[in-house]
């Protein structure tokens, strides 16, 4: 698969209404609005960023449907991926139960090279609304990130534009990284296949 | 009870040219009673000499007072059917075809005058009527009046004359289109095919003859242009089922000028101001010749500019998608498809039924309409979209459809409002987590279900702005739905849930309900109206997805053989599975275009009247528009997604739309092409029993053949059905999908 240069795919996931969208344009344009309708197929936007005050790189903020039976399709989307963010909403317990599920649902289909150094990111989005409408406590929260192996959890407002910058530099971080991983291992690959290449020439002159 | 709705007085008939044989009468519209449609009105003209002196009195009364009423009564004594006469006549307006002004000369050079034309076989003696303005009471008042009013500024230029009341009078009991190309014929409850065949679109200049030696000025193109559609009105008494051409033919100067079309000498003939005048003298070819020659210039200048214009779009479209494979896409096709300006008007709608309210033609012609045309506003739309998505049968009776509707209302509320409204929790957890669920799922998507259409802005109990309420929807939080509209979607949707639950709710379902009940504003009729959509939409939705990927698959196969190309530097692409399609497939190009765009997009697809499943050609048509630019500039799998994902609201419908009927057409051929050659090919096989040598050889020399077998797949031939597609989700069980 030809990758272009310095492409940092994120994919974004979680269950409908938890605001996918509207966290990918809070971050991406600064903007957001109550009517972004439910999303259909799966679109995405892109932003130049810089990580760790040098690296310039594009990042492709791929948002899907949440409802589901459109997850089959989905599939296509997930691979080459470099970071997959997990959201639900603080009002939504269900939303909250479904992550792991999001989570597994991306390892089995985005066929990544090790699944256990992988990076996610979880968004706790909403945090706007009065607390008597929260429905998730923080400590469940932390517990569930570090069960799902010390995953970086946010506690977000596409609203307010609460902590959507710091995720999203945290994602770009954890992305990259995997990004350079994965070519490090590429290179791995390569540097392997050759050395076989040449342990095994002796033999097939002997013949 | 009979009424009088147009009485016009000294409106002539003049047998010959000499004033002292000029008849005068009245020119009437009556009705038999209040519940006649409009189109079995009926128009008469008699002459005064023929009416007792009491019903002259009483129409030069009636003819004054209809200046301020619509109608009035007639004395029950009062029939005009007795008076015989040579020239009086009276015809239904069902029974016209054409109506022809001639605008009274601004000099008074000549009178207005009209021209009716029957159908064919209904009579063809109606004679030309002669508006004399100057001597006629009601048209003397109304001038006066409008003089008083006349206002310097206004940008109406045209001169009144007693025409205009009769056109007023016709325009609102029939639907009058005028005909492109010539400002004054009016077609009376045309045909498309017939608005078809008169449009300026169909009409072909003829090749002109010698112009090297004449003075190669613009005349000669208004020239030509005149001649062209003299020849159109001659040909249409062979094309159309008319009498318009009949008319034309019978003039002796008509006659002569069929004949000699070509002949450079008539042509100048007809140039010279004296045969013009003389043209003037002989009455009733004033009505096509005297305009020609008073110089339209200006409109021939406008004609042939619009004329270009259409060329050279036609000329795209034919270098586009015109020739290949051996199949060419014909003028005629080519013209039909880019002609859409006949919308289905209020009027139109109305004259298709009878008295009944049944429908008085065939089905056929109506998709005709809506497809080549479109409803003209939401208010007809709301009645034809019952119509086009069964509702109402085609052939029922306007009683009929007033029970139906009761019954639907009643039917939707007992039975499935009320299932949901008053429900009982189950005894079942998981049933009761999994329908709360779903009216969550409904209500969350429902208020944030295109919230820029007026109707669904604002979260009010008046869906209206009210002072603090902007900031009131902003801080909204738990999706509580005031707004009326929104809340009949989420009714509907919750009720359909009843209706169909192995579907359930699936996101996108809102886009699909969210336009019918624009359109309706009827909770009850819009739950049915989107009952019989999902019919056949139900496919899009299934969990396993199979329905959309058979639409994929044969999308897939359909821009193999249409747009090899394309399709091969999609592969390059990694993008040969046409997935950046899925939005625009599954909703039915909803999220693409405008509002109003949608509406006028998907009552096309409803006529099903080349194929069934016409949205592929819609998609592939935006494909093939689109697939020189994708295939210059793109190259990854990314971008094209992105590219097509961006096209929302950036494409104009119409040229689509153009595009999908021209691809069918051309598909259509195609398909023909190699099913002939197939069965060709079948034939030799089978008889080649006889003559073995010979087959060998030929088979062996012959080039192989242009086609695979397989390249007409069943996806490919199935495109061709009008049958509805019709695939059901299977039985729900607690593990399924959601």
């Amino acid at each position: 698969m030809s990758r272009k240069k310095n492409i940092l795919k994120v994919i974004i996931l979680g269950d409908s209404g938890v605001g996918k969208t509207s966290l990918m344009h809070r971050y991406v344009n600064d903007k957001y609005s109550q009517q972004y309708k439910a999303t259909i197929g799966a679109d995405f936007l892109t932003k130049e960023v810089v990580v760790n005050d040098d690296k310039v790189a594009t990042m492709q903020v791929w948002d899907t449907a949440g409802q589901e039976r459109f997850q089959s399709l989905g599939v296509a989307f997930y691979r080459g991926a470099d970071c997959c963010v997990l959201v639900y909403d603080v009002t939504n317990a269900k939303s909250f139960d479904n992550v792991k599920s999001w989570r597994d649902e991306f390892l089995v289909h985005a066929n990544v090279a090790s699944p256990e150094t992988f990076p996610f990111v979880i968004l706790a989005n909403k945090v706007d609304v009065e607390e008597s409408k929260k429905v998730v406590s923080s400590r469940s929260a932390q517990e569930l990130a570090k069960s799902l192996g010390n995953v970086p959890l946010f506690f977000t407002s596409a609203k307010d534009s609460i902590n959507v910058q710091d995720a999203f530099e945290e994602i770009a971080r954890s992305a990259l990284q995997q990004s350079q991983s994965d070519a490090d291992a590429y290179e791995d690959d390569l540097n392997e296949a050759i050395n076989i290449q040449l342990d095994g020439e002796p033999s097939s002159c002997g013949c | 009870m009979s009424q009088i709705l147009f009485c016009k007085s000294k409106v002539y008939v003049h047998p010959t040219a000499n004033k002292n044989n000029h008849i005068a009468g009245f020119l009437l519209i009556t009705k038999d009673s209040q519940h006649t449609q409009p189109q079995d009105a009926k128009l008469s003209w008699v002459a005064e000499r023929d009416l007792e002196s009491r019903f002259l009195n009483m129409l030069l009364k009636v003819e004054l007072e209809l200046l301020k009423t619509h109608s009035v009564r007639s004395p029950h004594d009062f029939t005009i059917d007795s008076i015989y006469s040579s020239w009086s006549f009276t015809t239904a307006l069902s029974a016209i075809f054409s109506i022809q002004f001639k605008p009274a000369h601004p000099s008074g050079y000549w009178v207005g005058s009209c021209i009716i034309n029957c159908k064919t076989g209904i009579r063809d003696d109606v004679p030309v009527l002669f508006f004399h303005d100057e001597v006629c009471p009601s048209t003397i008042t109304k001038r006066k009046k409008m003089n008083k009013d006349f206002d310097p500024f206004s940008t109406e230029g045209d001169i009144y004359w007693g025409g205009d009341d009769l056109k007023v009078s016709l325009e609102s009991l029939v639907d009058l289109q005028k005909v492109d190309s010539s400002q004054c014929i009016y077609l009376v409850n045309a045909s498309v095919d017939d608005l078809r065949t008169f449009s300026l679109n169909s009409i072909k200049r003829p090749p002109s003859s010698s112009s090297s030696k004449d003075d190669a000025n613009i005349w000669e193109t208004i020239e030509s242009t005149r001649w062209s559609i003299m020849s159109k009105f001659a040909d249409a008494t062979t094309t159309a089922s008319n009498f318009f051409g009949k008319l034309a033919k019978k003039h002796p100067i008509v006659k002569m000028i069929d004949k000699h079309s070509d002949n450079v000498y008539v042509k100048q003939l007809m140039r010279n101001p004296r045969v013009i005048e003389v043209q003037d003298e002989f009455d009733s070819a004033k009505i096509y010749l005297a305009k020609w020659a008073m110089g339209v210039k200006q409109e021939a200048e406008r004609y042939h500019k619009l004329h270009h214009l259409d060329e050279t779009y036609k000329r795209i479209l034919k270098s586009e998608l015109g020739i290949s494979n051996d199949v060419e896409l014909s003028v005629e096709e080519i013209n039909t498809a880019v002609q859409r300006s006949f919308p289905l008007t209020k009027k139109k709608w109305a004259s298709l039924f009878d008295s009944q309210g049944r429908l008085s033609v065939t089905v056929h012609e109506v998709k005709d309409f809506i497809f080549h045309g479109g409803v003209e506003d939401d208010e007809l739309r709301s009645e034809v979209w019952l119509f086009l998505l069964n509702v109402y049968p085609w052939d029922s009776s306007l009683q009929e459809r007033k029970e139906l509707r009761q019954a639907l209302e009643e039917d939707y509320n007992a039975n499935y409002k009320s299932k949901w409204l008053f429900r009982e929790p189950l005894n079942d957890p998981e049933e009761e987590t999994y329908w709360k669920d779903q009216v969550f799922r409904i209500s969350k998507d429902v208020i944030r279900n295109d919230r820029d259409i007026p109707l669904y802005k604002y979260n009010t109990d008046n869906a209206e702005e009210n002072g603090t309420e902007t900031e009131e929807v902003e801080s909204e939080e738990g999706w509580e739905i005031r707004n009326p509209h929104l809340l009949a979607l989420k009714n509907i949707l919750v009720s359909y849930n009843i209706y169909n639950p192995n579907l359930g709710y699936v996101q996108g379902m809102t886009d699909l309900l969210s336009l019918i009940y624009f359109v309706l504003k009827d909770e009850a009729l819009a739950f049915w109206c989107f009952v019989n959509f999902m019919n056949r939409m139900e496919r899009n939705f299934l969990r396993d997805q199979s329905g959309i990927r058979d639409q994929m698959i044969a999308l897939v196969d359909l821009c193999q053989f249409m747009l090899p190309k394309f399709t091969e530097h999609l592969k390059k692409c990694e993008s040969s599975d046409l997935f950046f399609c899925f939005r625009m497939l599954i909703v039915w190009f909803k999220r693409e275009f405008e509002f109003n765009d949608v509406c006028r997009i998907w009552e096309i697809f409803w006529t099903d009247y080349y194929s069934s499943q016409f949205q592929l050609f819609f998609m592939l048509a935006i494909l093939q528009k689109h697939s020189d630019v994708v295939m210059s500039q793109l190259t990854e799998f990314d971008d094209v997604l992105k590219y097509f994902n961006d096209l929302r609201n950036s494409m104009d419908w119409s040229d689509i739309m153009t595009r999908s009927e021209l691809l069918f057409i051309k598909f259509q051929k195609m398909i023909e092409v190699l099913e002939r050659e197939e069965s060709l090919i079948g034939h030799e096989t089978s008889t080649s029993g006889s003559n073995i040598h010979e087959t060998e050889t030929t088979s062996e020399v012959d080039d192989p053949p242009l086609h695979h077998p397989s390249l007409i797949s069943e996806n490919l031939k199935n495109l061709l059905s009008k049958e509805v597609v019709v695939q059901k989700e299977g039985l729900r069980t607690k593990d399924s999908i959601k």
